[in-house]
């Protein structure tokens, strides 16, 4: 696996989450292993860079009518995980031979504010 | 991984941009960052204020900004007879005290302004951009009055400014 930008560490909605540069997520203290990771390795490696996702929604606070400054912002993270391109062997009907095509392979965790969690 | 925002403004006829600004109050003049306590900067009864163009700007590491671009009011109450009329719009034109727009800002995120980014404030046309630095499109504002707002300074208002990124 090549050089990752990860890891990603945020603490949400009473959760501490952690995503390791092997693709192994870590909530709570709790290590939960890339099984997909293991799963696509058998067909194809992810020898490539995971890049990190992070969706958040952000609010920013203008004052109008103020004395002074007044400033502000609000995130909400609500999705964390990691994606990387990877280059999987595909055969057309009518080809000679097999050819590369690129797909996208994404882990998404997400996190509601009611604490709760979906893998995605 | 989250985006660096600042509120940014145009002013003047030379469309000047600030960037960083502190605050977007009204006043009778077209500048950024008016001190509402200087006489000469406030609205006469009956006046409106100069419109004023503020965008936003957002810089760092990202790979996209929006969808879900919305803008209201989302804190404060206006007195009897001053009213904040408010677009979103991609073009600029040099403030004045002029009546602009005659629509009352929305007060609530289920009616909120739409909100678009793009790679200049010219540019903002779509629902998402991937351009650093990206860009909304402008927020028109205008403060107005009628013969019964009251006399001195009125309360301060909030306009949030949301959207998705990641």
């Amino acid at each position: 696996m090549g050089e990752s930008n990860l890891p990603l560490h945020i603490q949400v909605y009473g959760h501490t989450v952690d995503v390791l540069e092997n693709g192994d997520f870590v909530i709570d203290g709790k290590g939960l292993p890339f099984w997909l990771a293991t799963h696509v390795d058998v067909e194809k490696p992810v020898d490539v860079p995971l890049r990190p996702i992070q969706f958040n929604r952000s609010l920013h606070h203008l004052g109008m009518n103020t004395v002074g400054e007044k400033v502000t912002r609000t995130d909400h993270i609500f999705a964390v995980g990691w994606q990387a391109t990877v280059k999987i062997p595909v055969y057309t009907h009518g080809d000679s031979r097999w050819h590369e095509e690129e797909r996208n392979v994404k882990h998404i965790l997400y996190l509601h504010p009611d604490g709760s969690m979906v893998f995605g | 991984m989250v985006a660096t925002y600042q509120f940014c403004e145009t002013t003047g006829t030379g469309s000047v941009d600030a960037t960083g600004i502190a605050n977007g109050n009204w006043g009778a003049v077209d500048a950024t960052g008016i001190d509402i306590t200087i006489d000469a900067n406030k609205i006469n009864i009956s006046g409106n204020s100069y419109s004023k163009y503020i965008f936003g700007a957002f810089t760092g590491t990202y790979s996209q900004i929006g969808p879900n671009g919305k803008l209201w009011m989302s804190a404060g109450t206006l007195p009897t007879g001053c009213y904040v009329m408010a677009i979103t719009r991609s073009g600029f034109a040099a403030p004045t005290v002029t009546t602009t727009g005659t629509d009352a800002i929305p007060t609530v995120e289920g009616s909120a302004l739409t909100v678009l980014f793009g790679s200049s404030h010219a540019a903002a046309t779509g629902t998402t951009t991937t351009a650093v630095t990206g860009y909304s499109n402008y927020y028109r504002s205008q403060l107005q009055t009628s013969a019964n707002a009251p006399v001195g300074a009125i309360g301060a208002v909030t306009i949030t400014l949301k959207h998705d990124e990641n």
